[in-house]
């Protein structure tokens, strides 16, 4: 608020005088107070964070057409979601028609967690570790997600997590485990193998 | 599984690091042949792998790291660790490292070689974030065209280095941000030992094993800084504000100045340190943000007190995990329990001797008087090598004293450690 002119009050005013210089410091008071109220209201529709302001919301389709909530700050976290926020493409539901339910819900969770504040990284990992202990297909479909979404932490521990189920395993037994059927034709695996024989020996 | 782009498949294979994994893997069908081919980011080479097979000569070594390299394309992190092994020839170790030059971020290298390999001439500076070497030396570094513009981690672990060259190698690393060097080999002109490292960008410091006449180190941005094993007549720190964590374990310093106004220090952790302690008290009491305190084994002379309860309280009111292993002496008690404010906000509390005593349950029992939001309790138990009788009843009436403790300060979850 900036200084008012208070008018000098002294003995050798007339009594016209002094009514209209009060009545002047009055219009001055209103018209700071009205000034005041204007910018406070200015500036509570342009910050957000500010709480009676919702927090900016972006709702994500699954293929079944169910909708999940993710809050802007979580949804950042994937580098597609958060190109299409700049873009102001984020307004609508954003289909993803390659994501099932199930696993949408369980990204937005991902996302959610990691975007939280004053969590230790102990317990951060732990909860990591707790997330990929889950079926094979479950993490097959995580990645898929994360890598859709270009979420580079998510996509980093789902795809370490299948590394560690690998490590130590044959050819033959990841075929097996992860029922793969692209396999190699004799001649080819053949040439292959000896090229790389200090592996298997 | 078959699902997953090929790109996704390389990522994954990059996780397993390990060469012999990472090919292994690569045989179970074309795509993922392909992803090791085209899409491998990281490969890791390293000499306990070979130790089953007995007698793998260097020679080999040499033909099957060349062979496994030079399959891929675009790697990005290349870590070769041959401790155990010979020295391999400069040639090949050159071809791996040109040919990855390009795209390589990461190198971690620890290859012993005749004849000695540049090894800041031969890797790629442009692109490199981290670079990690171990058992080589550095030798002239020229500031006039060598910069390694991205490098934000440099780990130096007995490498033979001069003084001159390793400030110089920081100065080339204008973004660099964690600094570690481990038994360092530090040559110098001067019959002064002498260390001076200048980094405006550089956060944290670690140090290990070294013995200096003076180290001078001038960094703004300083957060964390932790010496091991160091035995330093002089060290100079000049700072800003920004040191966070420092910590202290076996280490001697004889003149400390710092210049630094240590108000945003946050965990102090000392363990065997000898210093000037009036000197050192003074400068942390400004730390009014300090959280963790650990003073364990500190030296302590006849004439030096150690910290009281009522300055620790006094100078932190934010602690909340407090650490001090006394050697309880004469009078050392009484000081430290004087005075009656409590240490409002300390949750963990960790407390162990170095010579048990008799006054030890009396220290523990005034300072569970004096931690009123105490949760945890751990207790270090340490046996001494020669056991006598004398300590086995020490031991055994402290142990006795604590039950009753225990029973009283309920919510307090008490652990003892063996040490």
């Amino acid at each position: 608020m900036r200084y008012l002119a208070l008018p000098l009050l002294s003995q050798n005013l007339t009594e016209s005088t002094a009514r209209a210089q009060t009545l002047s410091l009055y219009l001055q008071l209103s018209l700071q107070v009205s000034l005041s109220q204007r910018n406070e209201s200015t500036m509570s529709s342009s910050s957000s964070s500010l709480p009676s302001c919702p927090k900016k919301v972006v709702t994500l389709k699954s293929s079944e057409g169910e909708t999940f909530e993710i809050e802007e700050i979580a949804a950042l976290q994937s580098k597609t979601l958060e190109n299409m926020i700049d873009e102001n493409c984020a307004d609508t539901p954003i289909p993803l028609p390659n994501i099932k339910g199930k696993i949408l819900a369980k990204v937005v969770e991902y996302c959610n967690k990691h975007a939280e504040v004053g969590v230790d990284a102990e317990s951060l990992r732990a909860w990591d570790a707790e997330f990929v202990n889950v079926e094979n297909t479950t993490v097959f479909d995580y990645i898929l997600a994360a890598n859709f979404l270009e979420i580079p932490t998510l996509l980093d521990l789902t795809c370490q997590s299948v590394a560690d189920m690998i490590k130590g395993k044959t050819p033959a037994e990841i075929e097996k485990t992860f029922n793969i059927k692209s396999a190699f034709t004799p001649e080819e695996e053949e040439q292959v193998r000896r090229e790389n024989q200090w592996a298997f020996e | 599984m078959d699902d997953l782009p090929v790109e996704v498949i390389g990522n994954i294979l990059s996780q397993l690091k390990a060469a012999r994994d990472v090919v292994v893997a690569s045989m179970t069908c074309r795509k993922w042949r392909e992803a090791w081919k085209k899409h491998l980011r990281s490969l890791s080479f390293d000499s306990n792998d070979w130790h089953r097979q007995h007698d793998i000569s260097t020679s080999s070594l040499e033909i099957l790291i060349t062979q496994t390299i030079f399959q891929t394309r675009g790697l990005r992190c290349l870590s070769i660790s041959m401790e155990d092994a010979d020295e391999f020839s400069a040639a090949p170790v050159i071809a791996w490292l040109m040919y990855t030059r390009d795209t390589l971020r990461e190198l971690c290298y620890n290859v012993r070689t005749h004849p000695n390999i540049n090894i800041l001439e031969r890797c790629g500076r442009q692109k490199l974030e981290v670079l990690k070497l171990a058992h080589t030396s550095i030798m002239g570094v020229e500031p006039s065209y060598q910069k390694f513009p991205h490098l934000t981690s440099l780990s130096l672990s007995f490498v033979s280095v001069s003084a001159l060259d390793l400030s110089l190698l920081l100065s080339i690393c204008p973004r660099i941000e964690s600094l570690a060097l481990i038994n360092p080999d530090i040559t110098m002109s001067d019959p002064q030992a002498t260390m001076e490292l200048t980094s405006h960008s550089l956060k944290e410091i670690h140090v290990k094993t070294i013995s200096l006449d003076k180290f001078l180190l001038e960094a703004d941005n300083l957060q964390n800084l932790h010496l091991r094993d160091c035995n330093l007549e002089v060290f100079e720190l000049i700072g800003k504000e920004a040191l966070r964590v420092l910590k202290m374990d076996d280490v001697s310093i004889m003149h400390l100045d710092i210049s630094e106004s240590m108000e945003n220090l946050e965990v102090v952790d000392f363990a065997n340190f000898t210093v000037m302690w009036p000197k050192f008290y003074h400068m942390i009491s400004k730390s009014s943000k300090l959280r963790t305190l650990r003073l364990w084994g500190v030296v302590q002379d006849e004439e030096v007190e150690a910290m009281d309860l009522e300055t620790i309280s006094d100078c932190f009111p934010r602690l909340s995990h407090l650490a001090l292993s006394y050697d309880l002496g004469d009078g050392v008690l009484n000081h430290c329990l004087q005075g009656s404010s409590n240490l409002e906000n300390v949750v963990v509390l960790e407390l162990g001797w170095t010579i048990i005593s008799n006054r030890f349950s009396a220290w523990v029992a005034g300072l569970l008087e004096r931690c009123p939001r105490l949760k945890k309790l751990i207790i270090f138990v340490r046996v001494s090598e020669v056991k006598t009788e004398d300590e086995y009843g020490m031991l055994g009436s402290f142990t006795t004293s604590m039950v009753p403790l225990m029973r009283k300060y309920m919510e307090v979850e008490v652990q003892f450690e063996f040490e």
